[in-house]
Parts: structure tokens; C-alpha cells; sequence
């Protein structure tokens, strides 16, 4: 009887290694790349000059965001996990992915900051500094590209 | 299917790691399986349709570029099926208390 469990116990184990190993490829795949990155990044400070540079433009390089998402749905066979449902992810709650506590800080310095940035480079440019929102742009999409990245950098080393 | 049995459908190795890969994504190409798996294009085909036969995977075919694909996504008998499976396996093993 005592055997019998043993070899249940066993065979539950090295089952368990299979899914978890598995788990890990498929999971991997949906790690954000390079690109996915570069172009959001580059996306952000774009839309940030748009509209306080040349006040147009705002909604077309808004929608353009949807194109990195659906190729890398595409090649990954997965939304960017940021997309994707709590209850979804891992197999209902078998693992829960929570985001690092770095990345959401610097998303909520974003959000809070990007007003102050904008009203500021609105002001530059009335004093005559027509650089300000292109500066104000690129810093803001350094930023954004730190957030992902770190973002990224914690789902790896977490669950990949 | 008793309570106390694993599913045998899932259970077979190469059924469980198809379940298990799919379980975090939304689809999976044929070739992508079949290479993160490191199985042979007949091997995968035939535990597809085992478990397509259980109703636990979707098998879509079509082309991209001219070229024949095909995409394996779990339905949500599958998914259930496998949470299903997973608790089982841990009920199966013995807790230190």
C-alpha cells in the first residue's frame, strides 16, 4: 500500500517537473524584446512632441502603439503580459505575476510628472526655447524605456 | 472519471508537456511546439489529436505568406482539464505537517 503511494507520489513529482518546465519555455515567449521596448519608448516621446510641439498628430501616433502589440501577439502567441487579465495569467492562479515595485513607481512618476514636464516646455516655448519639448520628449521616453525594461528585467528573473 | 484518477489524456509526457506550454499563451504555432517541445512533426500531430479528440485543444489551420500553418490554442475544457490535473498531482503528494 505504502509502495503503491510512493509511486504515486513519485510519478506526481516528476509530472510536476514536466509542467514546470514547460511552463518556463512558454512563459519565456512572452517576454518582452528589444523592439517591443525601443519602439513603445520611442512612441511615448513621439506623442509627447506631437501634442506640445505641433498640438496635432496626437491620435494617429496614439493608435500606432496597437501595432507593436499585435506582432508581438503574433510571434508570441501571447498579449504583453501588462495586458493580460490577473485571473489569466499562469493557469488560474497557479502563479500570479505581480509587477516590480521598481516599474510601477517609475509608471507613476510618469503619470505625475508628464503634466509639470508638458506645462513646462509649454512655458519654454513661449520664452522663445523651441527645443524644450523635443528635450522634454526624449527624457520622457528614456523613461518609459527604463519602466518597460525594468518591468521586463523582473518578469525574467521571476518567472522566465 | 473518478475523483482520484489523474486524467490519462493529459497524463502521457509529451500530452502533458503540449498542455503545460500552452496553458500561458493564448495559441502556439504547430512548428513552435514542436521545436520547444524537441519532438518530431508526426509525434506532435498524433498526441494533437489525441487531445483534440478529448475536446481540450483547438487546431486551426490556414497560411501566412503563402506558406501552410497551423495554430494549437487549449479550450476551456482543457484549461479546466489541466487545473484539474494539477491539483490532483499535488493531492497525490505527501505533505510534511
Amino acid at each position: 500500500m505504502h509502495d503503491l503511494r510512493d509511486k504515486d507520489a513519485l510519478q506526481a513529482q516528476q509530472a510536476l517537473k514536466i509542467i514546470e518546465e514547460s511552463k518556463r519555455k512558454a512563459i519565456a515567449r512572452k517576454v518582452l524584446p528589444n523592439w517591443f521596448i525601443i519602439t513603445n519608448a520611442v512612441l511615448t516621446g513621439l506623442l509627447f512632441i506631437s501634442i506640445s510641439y505641433l498640438g496635432k498628430y496626437g491620435l494617429p501616433i496614439f493608435i500606432l502603439y496597437l501595432i507593436p502589440i499585435f506582432i508581438h501577439y503574433k510571434r508570441s502567441g501571447s498579449w504583453p503580459y501588462f495586458l493580460t487579465p490577473a485571473k489569466d495569467v499562469l493557469a488560474e492562479g497557479v502563479e500570479e505575476i505581480r509587477a516590480s515595485p521598481i516599474a510601477n513607481a517609475i509608471l507613476i512618476l510618469v503619470m505625475i510628472l508628464t503634466p509639470f514636464i508638458f506645462i513646462a516646455s509649454q512655458e519654454m516655448l513661449i520664452d522663445g526655447i523651441y527645443y524644450a519639448p523635443v528635450v522634454s520628449g526624449i527624457i520622457l521616453s528614456l523613461i518609459v524605456y527604463a519602466g518597460i525594461a525594468v518591468s521586463r528585467n523582473h518578469y525574467l528573473k521571476k518567472y522566465a | 472519471m473518478p475523483k482520484n484518477k489523474l486524467d490519462e489524456v493529459i497524463h502521457a509526457p509529451n500530452r502533458l508537456m503540449i498542455c503545460s506550454f500552452l496553458m500561458p499563451l493564448e495559441f502556439a504555432e504547430f512548428q513552435v511546439l514542436r521545436d520547444e517541445l524537441e519532438v518530431s512533426d508526426s509525434v506532435l500531430s498524433k498526441h494533437l489529436k489525441h487531445l483534440e479528440e478529448a475536446g481540450y485543444i483547438r487546431h486551426k489551420k490556414g497560411s501566412e505568406n503563402g506558406r501552410k500553418k497551423s495554430w494549437v490554442s487549449l479550450t476551456s475544457i482543457g484549461r479546466k482539464a489541466f487545473v484539474n490535473y494539477s491539483k490532483q498531482l499535488h493531492r497525490l503528494i505527501p505533505t510534511n505537517k
